[in-house]
């Protein structure tokens, strides 16, 4: 039987697209200027859960901090880090 | 709720690698609408453990809430092309892969000890033995070099198995002979391959990687069923029926 993460995570995969903003570019059409973002280095704390199945394979869930409420037990906190690079792509 | 079993390190990491590459497959799929996308290229993860040692392996059991104390481990994972990946592992011209110890003969234990002293494939442990590192003080254990040579060569010759493509009859020197073809067969050139016909040794005339040609005796003539049984070498015995 495959090991399933709690289903208020997402697999990690899923998640570093989640946390990347699709940022429109800035445009002053009066002064003539766009601006584009051109990369972004993200740091932002989650939380994990971490299954292993009988074989030992780990398969990774992870989530930003779900509730923002203090409760006696607090949750742990991880932490990722990632930079992006924006790049146009070949059509 | 699931049980917060312990991770190996390794699994981790691997699990880790699978989703950052479904994450660069996911990017691509959003390429294809968007012009402008996202390329991840490093990628860092710190997460709350306790590692723990059983006496053979270190694992991790990741923090719970609550629990205070736990190690932070930090894994870091930069990215670099295919192209620089082939340029940097390429390997010597004309050199087998060096099997991994886990394709080596010796007991779970032997593995571990090995493992534990760095050695992860045939080639470290060639590595330790020119430098007349002394294997059984180095692993507090039995372990030789002679054995493991002669696993080694086990190991390497189940990697370089030989494999018979064809069989015919022809002639030599205007003697019926049996000439076998295929890929790594005769491949020791300390060992002269021997071969027995139907029970009977026969003379062997010539012999190579790709090769092998026996003589068949005119007083014991080819068969309709004939079961031919060749030693290559110590690790490679193949036994073949041939309908004539």
């Amino acid at each position: 039987m495959n090991a399933r993460i709690d289903e208020a995570f997402v697999p990690v995969g899923e998640l570093v697209p989640l946390l990347l903003p699709d940022l429109p570019d800035l445009v002053d059409e009066v002064a003539g200027v766009r601006s584009t973002v051109t990369g972004l280095e993200i740091e932002t704390p989650v939380e994990l859960d971490v299954v292993v199945d009988a074989s030992g394979r780990v398969v990774l869930g992870g989530a930003p901090p779900l509730y923002h409420v203090e409760t006696s037990w607090l949750p742990v906190l991880h932490q990722v880090r990632f930079t992006a690079v924006r790049g146009e792509v070949d059509p | 709720m699931t049980a917060n079993a312990a991770w190996r390190l390794e699994d981790f990491v691997d699990s880790l690698v699978v989703e950052l590459d479904k994450t660069r497959e996911t990017l691509a799929v959003k390429a294809i609408n968007k012009k402008l996308t996202y390329s991840v290229k490093e990628v860092a993860l710190d997460v709350n453990a306790f590692p723990t040692y059983d006496g053979d392996q270190v694992r991790f059991t990741t923090a719970r809430p609550g629990e205070e104390g736990a190690s932070r481990l930090t894994i870091q994972l930069g990215s670099v092309t295919d192209q620089q990946v082939r340029a940097s592992s390429k390997p010597v011209e004309g050199t087998a892969p060096s099997p991994s110890i886990d394709e080596l003969d010796v007991d779970p234990t032997t593995r571990s000890k090995l493992r534990r002293i760095g050695v992860s494939s045939v080639d470290d442990l060639q590595a330790l033995e020119e430098r007349k590192v002394n294997l059984k003080q180095a692993t507090d254990s039995a372990l030789d070099y002679t054995e493991l040579a002669r696993k080694i060569r086990k190991a390497r010759r189940s990697n370089e198995a030989p494999r018979l493509e064809g069989m015919s009859i022809a002639t030599s020197a205007g003697r019926p002979c049996l000439l076998m073809e295929g890929r790594n067969l005769s491949v020791d050139p300390t060992f002269p391959p021997v071969a027995v016909l139907n029970g009977r040794l026969v003379e062997v005339l010539s012999s190579g990687p790709g090769h092998l040609e026996l003589l068949v005796d005119p007083e014991h003539p080819l068969r309709a069923d004939n079961e031919v049984v060749v030693t290559f070498d110590p690790y490679a015995v193949v036994r073949v029926n041939v309908k004539a």
